[in-house]
């Protein structure tokens, strides 16, 4: 079941770097929220921060009644990075599987792995070993892995932007369709404003050092959305141009 | 054979003829410097001395391994798990594996006999430090993308250290068995010259003690084919185990 992320006064401070500042965001139950700005701006740190691999400096964070911590050790995170992080020794059948034997979920439905390898087109290689598949395959599988134990909550820090851009969009589509389809709350981030224009109901921009919330775009598009579509290109110079903005501020540009 | 192969052998001939030439036509005395072809009529001749001695020295070196082996693989997990003891463990080591082996081994023969343990024991001190320090690299070689992984659905550590520490690591155990097994066969003879009752040392030693070179030649030959044999077993064992590194 899905549940709300709700961010408050969150900071988060590396020695004398900080990262993020004064955070307060709210992410709706099921809906699909991308975090976009420039390197560094602590996106990816934000992600870290609800999925609980970190804690804040200041500030907290919840997700529905609890903390990010035991919404883990609920099992109730699907994550995935820019790098697949499959285990090589393991063919892709065996890496998908693992993910659910290691997360035995009696009470939540949970899909096999052959439906789920077909499920992001690699029904055909599940003897395979990731080492004989390329980038993108890979990340099908990891994809496929991620839907494996039946999270309802997904946390993906760029998983694509290692692509080539054909295979990018392609998987952008399929994961669009995946995503329809189950309806989790999903936090994305990425620094590409057009992938995250295409995939997201809102798109939160982040200023660079420290990461503050600069603004966010709502996305009311109709999906699938054409991104020759006059209003889809006026959100994407509405994004880029709050972004030019934050970088060139004072405090943005602070640090 | 492969053409490595080929070119491997031929090296080998062509220093042995060198070598054989050079002791003809030096005329250097059997005592000082053995031809090739002396050492090859003794190794055909001692044969049936060499054979058991070899496996004698190839049991002892194989349970040295399999106890330092062992040894460093428990403290390797120990650091692992208990990091607080990381320092106390690894200043153990050192100092265990700073101590000469050559002092070592004459010890444990006054206290355990001419039989196989102090052999197996010496062969475990010299091989434990190389599988403790790669194993110990090992299980901190997961890539930190997977580590995230596991952490995001909270993963306990002892499945952490099955799925994901203990594949990561055996690359790098492998690299220490690559080290360690030829180290193994080298322990268990210095171990039988000072004092024992078989194996390919002893047959040394007293070759040694009797100036003849050709069977000292024969033994170490004997040893050297013997650790090259130990070397590819462990290269083989590898390349079936350790497919995707």
């Amino acid at each position: 079941m899905s549940r709300p992320i709700d961010i408050r006064g969150v900071s988060k401070d590396f020695g004398a770097v900080q990262a993020l500042d004064g955070i307060d965001l709210r992410v709706a139950a099921g809906s699909f929220t991308a975090v976009v700005g420039a390197s560094g701006s602590g996106k990816s740190t934000l992600l870290r921060l609800i999925g609980g691999l970190a804690g804040p400096t200041t500030g907290v964070i919840s997700v529905g009644e609890r903390t990010p911590d035991q919404v883990r050790a609920a099992k109730e995170i699907g994550w995935m990075a820019q790098q697949p992080a499959l285990l090589p020794w393991r063919s892709v059948h065996d890496n998908v599987a693992l993910a659910q034997s290691l997360n035995p979920q009696p009470d939540r439905q949970v899909l096999d792995v052959d439906v789920l390898l077909e499920m992001v087109g690699m029904g055909e290689f599940g003897a395979s070993h990731p080492a004989a598949l390329s980038g993108g395959m890979q990340q099908r599988v990891a994809l496929a892995r991620t839907l494996a134990i039946g999270a309802p909550l997904w946390l993906m820090d760029e998983p694509f932007s290692a692509l080539d851009e054909l295979t990018r969009e392609a998987l952008a589509d399929d994961l669009l369709s995946i995503w329809q389809r189950f309806r989790t709350t999903v936090v994305w981030v990425t620094h590409h404003i057009p992938e995250a224009v295409k995939l997201a109901d809102n798109v939160v921009l982040l200023t660079p050092r420290p990461g503050r919330v600069a603004d966010i775009v709502e996305v009311d598009l109709p999906r699938p959305r054409d991104e020759r579509s006059l209003a889809f290109q006026d959100l994407v110079g509405r994004a880029r141009a709050i972004l030019r903005v934050a970088d060139a501020s004072p405090l943005g540009a602070a640090g | 054979m492969t053409r490595r192969t080929v070119a491997g052998l031929a090296l080998v001939v062509v220093v042995l003829g060198i070598w054989e030439v050079w002791v003809q036509a030096s005329g250097t005395p059997v005592y000082l410097v053995p031809a090739p072809s002396d050492i090859a009529s003794v190794l055909g001749e001692d044969a049936s001395e060499l054979v058991p001695a070899a496996l004698v020295t190839l049991g002892e070196a194989v349970a040295g391994l399999a106890l330092g082996g062992a040894i460093g693989l428990a403290m390797a997990v120990i650091v692992t798990f208990w990091g607080q003891l990381e320092q106390g463990v690894m200043s153990l080591a050192l100092l265990i594996k700073s101590t000469p082996i050559i002092a070592v081994a004459p010890i444990l023969t006054i206290w355990m006999g001419f039989g196989h343990g102090p052999k197996v024991i010496v062969t475990a001190l010299l091989t434990f430090f190389p599988v403790l320090i790669n194993s110990v690299e090992g299980f901190r070689s997961v890539d930190p993308a997977v580590t995230d992984w596991f952490r995001s659905i909270d993963v306990p550590s002892r499945q952490y250290f099955t799925h994901a520490r203990w594949p990561s690591a055996r690359p790098f155990l492998f690299a220490a068995l690559k080290v360690a097994a030829p180290l193994a066969m080298i322990g268990a003879v210095v171990a039988e010259w000072m004092g024992a009752s078989s194996g390919l040392g002893r047959l040394m030693w007293l070759a040694y003690t009797n100036l003849d070179m050709p069977s000292l030649f024969g033994a170490v030959f004997a040893l050297t084919l013997l650790s090259a044999a130990v070397y590819r077993l462990v290269v083989a064992a590898e390349r079936r185990t350790v497919h995707w590194a």
